[in-house]
């Protein structure tokens, strides 16, 4: 059988089964509902989605982020996926909600976006269990609708299931966690869709109102929220607050009690995300309405614009409901998020807000994926084609632009946050993903073979799965606010850049001694001998370089850590993770030299040098110990199994031949000595 | 190469050392420090009840836990903290109520709400029993009847209301604070142990506050 | 690459020194040891899940060989990682610097052997001479004196006498915790010291323990109990910070007569306090604590949260570093930033996390006196330095043999 042939159809075979994969793992297919006009809202302009996305949030997390970026993260986390798309009545193509679209009518018109399939469930058992029938297909998109009926089920569901999942992870199981998730998807909706609540609502001033401000608004009805701020700043209110300051006892009048009876029940938000820009430069006072409220009770730093500014929530979540005001509505929306972006600015706070939504909007990372994908494919192809080799040069031009555009991405994310490329476990992804990419097409070039170069293209295709795996399986923003330890870019371009080198550099070593095992299963040896010694250099090279980047960036990380506090080695997991892919280093080449070990031998220990790299990068983070353990992943532990599983077959199947091969060596030897001269190729 | 035979004869060695190396049963203290500046110096005097107290009434009050008591942990509101007789039922504890808490009769009527009896009147207090407890006089009640335990505020009812139960109970007062002894359980159970209750309020005496540290 | 060097030609045989050399430099310990290293930092780290970080290191990274409870399998002892390192050094030392053939390829090699040398060293000055422990300092005031993270000491100390006749001592006797961490339940070790009209006999170690009256429900049949106490134990945290020790103690006077007995735990503040031979004496089960000849004097501590969050962006204090001569100097420390002053470091590590953001009270330094403090950067020099040598050489090996290829590939014509 032609060599080439053999590494096509693995090719092609690693090929079919990526595409099996991403078939069966895709999003599922939209549900067949036919929407009609009347049951959407009016459409959003585009400058005031524009305007609204670039609206400045201080995320729960710590960072000033773009309304678009939150947007984002809700839906991709509620649905799985960040765009929602209906077909309309009397419409060819599907129209499509981004991310703020879809987050606007959670605030302003929850009656319709209650019926909009938002919600993932993984598998209808988890409804089932929550006394709910669910569709057909096993994973399917339901509507807020269709979940409400079981709503104290799923509370009570996520308040059981969060204590367990906290004391006792190792017991959740699948439907659990599943359960879990969506009964927090669910609250997270919720909270949006009744955010506007307050101003939405009306409560009903007394016709006895006795007070010279609030005179006009006796025996009307007011939204609560414009409401509480007219109250708040009223002279009858002020009057008892002074008095309870004094330590009085104050005795309110009937009017106001049942004014402040009226507030407790209709102010009562779940959720307040933080719009409001400090008051001042160098302030981070960033608050919500909720906030607002508080703050004008108290009487702090906002408390001068905060009627105005209830007032304004007030108006514009009620002209909300009259569409037939719709493009006044709009024109208000668009005042509002203008508003909030120029007045951070104005206090320096907007920051890199702009940048931010850019970043998500051009989705760098999600095109180079598809790119690679593509590479992938035609890699595969030229294999097929011998005369497609010629095209060789072309794969490869493409494929350093693939990685060019993988560094810009990282480039992107190192400009808005003003920090190294590698801040947080994501990072790491498109990091090793370019340095291992990068590393197999200089290979590529010094052994003139386009066996690196298809790796290359794999490893960069493989890795950006990763990262959209990743983003979409956490659904959190992939930007951390940085904890004040890391907060160092010295440390952050040596220690995280080198030890992540290191991760690369092995990891791909171990990938190429992969393909040496299987070229050599499938026999090339006496075809392609140039591409064995080439693999076995390039395999040592590499693993060389691994040792020094990990050496170094470990140490590295020790010197960093008796800098921040003053211990150079804890021997805590991440440390000994990284230490155990030195040693593995270590003993390899030292095998090597030891003479235990030849080009076979060196190459199933190279292989096996994927478990403690993988180990290290992805497993230590599941220990949860000491002083590294920043990132937590969930669901992790199946995924590193089978990946385990994967090396640890390859590495097997090396051993055994290994054994075949020298039962065959020997027995040639004995028929060579039976025979008194003759003369066998040196294998 | 084979491995040298040498180096698991090597390893065995070290265990055997490794694993010898305890100290002696006796060993002469070597190592001392010179005394901190401004050490404060330890207060002398002091009985395991002081060293010990778990709040505020075990640093101001001594006592002796009577014989066949068993003295537990003290909680929220159970001070001094006894129990006797099968789990879960002969309870006697002390408690100290600081401040502006309800005054004597408020206590002894929610003492017998919780016997299930209707309050009494002052004068009806002023004619209970006395027995005396740091030279101070302290009514007491007896009370028998259905028990149930936590009607006031903040305590959680504790299971089905008992029957057949008994309730002895002294309250005196101190300058700007109460003190309640309370003992329960069934009622032989309170009769056996009504001698190791008086035992405890004469064993009463003010203790050496110690100086907060 | 280099070959074994076990390919020369015959010579004559050589000296028992040679021959011994031969077999501490053989490349076969160091994969022996490699090996073994991998495998105790491996056990180590998976294990640290359940047994927490303290212990982990202690059985695996610090030990000889690892001890009863860290046994695999409970039969089965591995090296400690000092045992390895050890090994290694010497594995090193004679192999990769006195023994390896030493000519302008092997450089390289060499200089980065030597580094790692260095690191041994460095690990082991810092394992056996370290002194590390941390201050708590309230704004406005000042400290000098360092608790240790995890050690524990019986304190002894002379009072003044009953009488007044004895006047009290200017120092604090100690024993440290590793001394009676194994005289748990009956087992007990006794301490003297000449000048002492009487010894303590230590017993009933619990590692985690509160004292509590004797007839709580969590006192036990084995839990050590004096009069109407008890120590009960309550399950070892894997955050060793968090445990906090109890032991009983038994005091006999000069006569071995007992005098007294009492409960010791660090929990409780008071000292036991004891007359004996007409002298007063306390003791306490404390943290280890020791003053450094400096004050550290706390101006201003300042942390700056994320908006809307409790996460600390940075934090940092102004302090005064007063020294015993009276010289005061001022300073900044933030995370990442230590100070470096007369031998000690001092690090950023805390904070008042319970006030108010804004109103923080305190700030906590870890206070680390360290000899190899610099060395692994020292090390680390050397190391790259040789590595880049080396790599240098490699690749200008390479670069000629594939321009011989390339020549040979391409005949002339």
């Amino acid at each position: 059988m032609n060599p080439r042939n053999i590494v096509a159809v693995v090719f092609a075979a690693l090929a079919g089964v990526s595409l099996l994969y991403l078939g069966m793992s895709s999003r599922p297919p939209e549900p067949e509902k036919v929407f009609t006009a009347a049951e959407l809202p009016p459409a959003w302009k585009p400058e005031v989605l524009d305007a609204f996305e670039l609206m400045p949030l201080a995320d729960n997390d710590g960072r000033v982020k773009s309304m678009h970026t939150f947007a984002y993260f809700e839906l991709l986390r509620t649905r799985a996926y960040a765009t929602l798309s209906l077909k309309v009545e009397g419409e060819k193509q599907k129209r499509s909600w981004t991310p703020a679209a879809w987050l606007l009518d959670c605030f302003f018109y929850p009656q319709f976006a209650n019926n909009y399939p938002s919600f993932v469930v993984e598998d209808g058992e988890v409804l089932a269990q929550l006394g709910l029938s669910p569709h057909e297909k096993q994973r399917d998109r339901y509507t807020f609708n269709e979940l409400r009926p079981a709503r104290e089920a799923i509370v009570a569901a996520a308040q059981r299931l969060g204590m367990k999942a906290q004391d006792k992870p190792e017991e959740m199981t699948r439907v659990e966690s599943l359960t879990l998730a969506l009964a927090r998807n669910f609250a997270s909706y919720e909270s949006l869709t009744t955010l506007f609540d307050s101003a939405r609502e009306k409560i009903a001033f007394p016709a006895e109102v006795d007070d010279e401000t609030l005179k006009q608004f006796a025996g009307k009805e007011v939204p609560a929220l414009q409401a509480f701020g007219l109250v708040v700043s009223s002279p009858a209110w002020k009057n008892i607050d002074k008095q309870r300051t004094a330590g009085e006892l104050a005795t309110p009048p009937e009017w106001l009690k049942g004014l402040v009876m009226q507030f407790e029940t209709k102010l009562k938000p779940v959720r307040d995300l933080y719009w409001y820009p400090p008051t001042a430069k160098g302030m981070d006072n960033w608050l919500g309405s909720t906030g607002l409220t508080n703050d004008l009770a108290k009487g702090g730093l906002h408390a001068s614009g905060a009627v105005a500014r209830l007032t304004e929530l007030s108006e514009l979540a009620t002209l909300a409901t009259d569409l037939k005001q719709n493009d006044a509505f709009q024109d208000k929306l668009l005042a509002f998020a203008t508003a909030r972006t120029n007045e951070a600015k104005a206090v320096d706070a907007y920051g890199k807000v702009a940048q931010d939504r850019a970043y998500l909007k051009w989705r760098v990372f999600e095109y180079v994926k598809w790119f690679f994908v593509l590479l992938f494919l035609f890699t595969a192809v030229s294999w097929l084609m011998p005369r497609a080799l010629r095209y060789q040069k072309v794969l490869r031009g493409c494929a350093w632009v693939g990685f060019a555009a993988l560094l810009g991405g990282i480039l992107q994310r190192v400009f808005i946050t003003g920090w190294g490329p590698v801040t947080n476990i994501y990072e790491t992804i498109p990091y090793i993903t370019l340095m291992a990419g990068i590393f197999s097409l200089l290979m590529s070039r010094v052994m003139k073979n386009a066996l690196p170069l298809s790796v290359a293209v794999a490893i960069g295709a493989g890795g950006m799965f990763l990262a959209s795996m990743h983003e979409a399986g956490k659904s959190e923003d992939t930007i951390d606010a940085l904890q004040a330890v890391l907060r160092s870019n010295y440390w952050l371009w040596t220690h995280v850049t080198s030890i992540n080198l290191g991760y690369a550099t092995v990891l791909l070593a171990a990938i190429f001694s992969m393909v040496y095992i299987f070229a050599r299963v499938f026999d090339l040896m006496r075809k392609e001998t140039k591409l064995f010694t080439d693999l076995t250099r390039s395999a040592y090279g590499i693993l060389c370089f691994g040792l020094f980047f990990g050496l170094i960036g470990t140490i590295l990380g020790g010197i960093w850590g008796n800098e921040s506090w003053g211990r150079f080695w804890g021997w805590d997991p991440k440390e000994n993770g990284a230490l155990l892919i030195v040693l593995w280093c270590l003993m390899v080449l030292h095998m090597r030299l030891a003479g235990w070990i030849r080009e076979f031998g060196f190459h199933i220990w190279t292989a096996m040098g994927a478990i403690p790299t993988i180990f290290s990068w992805w497993h230590v983070n599941l220990l949860n110990v000491g002083l590294h353990s920043y990132g937590f992943t969930e669901g992790l532990e199946t995924y590193l199994r089978i990946a385990y599983g994967i090396v640890a077959g390859i590495v097997i199947l090396g051993i055994v031949l290994r054994f075949l091969e020298g039962v065959a060596r020997r027995q040639m030897a004995a028929a060579k000595q039976a025979l008194p001269a003759g003369s066998a190729d040196p294998a | 190469m084979p491995l040298s035979p040498r180096i698991p004869r090597l390893c065995l060695l070290l265990t055997v050392f490794a694993s010898s190396c305890r100290p002696p049963d006796r060993v002469e203290v070597e190592q001392y420090r010179k005394l901190f500046r401004d050490e404060p110096e330890p207060k002398a005097g002091l009985t395991d009840q002081q060293r010990f107290a778990e709040n505020m009434a075990q640093q101001l009050l001594t006592w002796k836990t009577p014989e066949g008591w068993r003295y537990v942990s003290a909680t929220e509101f159970r001070h001094i903290n006894f129990t006797f007789g099968p789990p879960g039922e002969g309870e006697c504890y002390l408690s100290v109520i600081s401040g502006e808490g309800a005054g004597v009769l408020d206590n002894f009527n929610r003492w017998r709400k919780q016997m299930g009896l209707p309050p009494m009147s002052e004068t009806e207090m002023e004619q209970l029993p006395s027995k005396t407890i740091l030279t101070r006089p302290a009514p007491t009640i007896d009370l028998t009847g259905k028990y149930a335990a936590g009607s006031g505020p903040m305590m959680q009812a504790s299971g089905a209301p008992k029957e057949n139960w008994r309730m002895v109970g002294s309250i005196f007062e101190a300058p700007g604070a109460l003190f309640t002894i309370k003992m329960t359980g069934p009622k032989d159970l309170v009769e056996q142990n009504l001698k190791a209750y008086d035992a405890f309020l004469a064993s009463i005496v003010p203790g050496v506050a110690p100086e907060p540290r | 690459m280099n070959q074994p060097e076990n390919s020369t030609q015959p010579r004559t045989k050589p000296g028992f020194p040679a021959r011994l050399l031969a077999l501490f430099a053989s490349f076969n310990i160091a994969v022996v040891v490699f090996a073994l290293m991998i495998v105790v930092t491996f056990t180590g780290t998976w294990l640290q899940k359940k047994y927490g970080l303290y212990d982990c290191q202690v059985w695996y990274f610090e030990s000889w060989i690892t001890p009863r409870p860290a046994w695999l399998w409970g039969w089965l002892p591995l090296p400690g990682m000092a045992l390895l390192l050890a090994v290694m050094f010497v594995n090193v030392l004679s192999g990769g610097i006195i023994r390896i053939r030493k000519s302008k390829r092997t450089i390289g090699v060499v200089i980065s052997h030597m580094s790692i040398l260095g690191f041994i060293v460095a690990g082991a000055v810092s394992l056996w001479s370290k002194t590390d422990g941390y201050m708590r300092v309230f704004e406005g005031d000042g400290n000098s004196i360092v608790e240790s993270h995890f050690d524990w000491v019986i304190e002894v100390r002379e009072l003044k006498s009953a009488d007044g006749k004895q006047p009290a001592a200017d120092s604090v006797s100690y024993f440290p915790d590793k001394l009676f961490t194994d005289c748990t339940g009956d087992k007990s070790r006794t301490f003297f010291k000449s000048g002492w009209p009487f010894e303590i006999k230590a017993s009933g170690y619990l590692r985690n323990a509160a004292v509590v009256p004797s007839g709580d429900p969590s006192v036990t049949g084995d839990s050590p109990r004096q009069g109407d106490y008890a120590l009960s134990a309550i399950p070892v945290n894997p955050n060793n910070e968090r445990n906090v020790a109890g032991v009983r103690v038994e005091i006999t006077d000069s006569l071995g007569k007992p005098a007294t007995a009492g409960l010791l735990n660090a929990a409780v503040m008071r000292p036991l306090v004891f007359d004996t031979g007409g002298r007063r004496f306390s003791l306490a089960l404390t943290r280890e604590r020791w003053q450094v000849p400096f004050t550290i004097h706390l101006d201003d501590f300042r942390a700056k949260y994320y908006p809307g969050t409790q996460k600390a962006e940075s934090y940092e204090s102004d302090i005064k570093v007063i020294h015993e001569g009276g010289n005061e100097s001022k300073h900044r420390i933030s995370m990442n930033n230590p100070l470096r002053d007369s031998g000690y470091v001092a690090y950023q590590t805390d904070y008042d996390h319970d006030s108010a953001p804004g109103e923080e009270k305190y700030s906590v330094f870890t206070i680390v006196k360290n000899r190899s403090d610099q060395w692994p950067l020292y090390s680390l020099i050397v190391c790259t330095i040789g590595l880049v040598i080396h790599f240098l050489v490699k690749l200008a090996s390479f670069l000629k043999r594939s321009a011989a290829t390339a020549a040979k590939a391409s005949p002339t014509p």
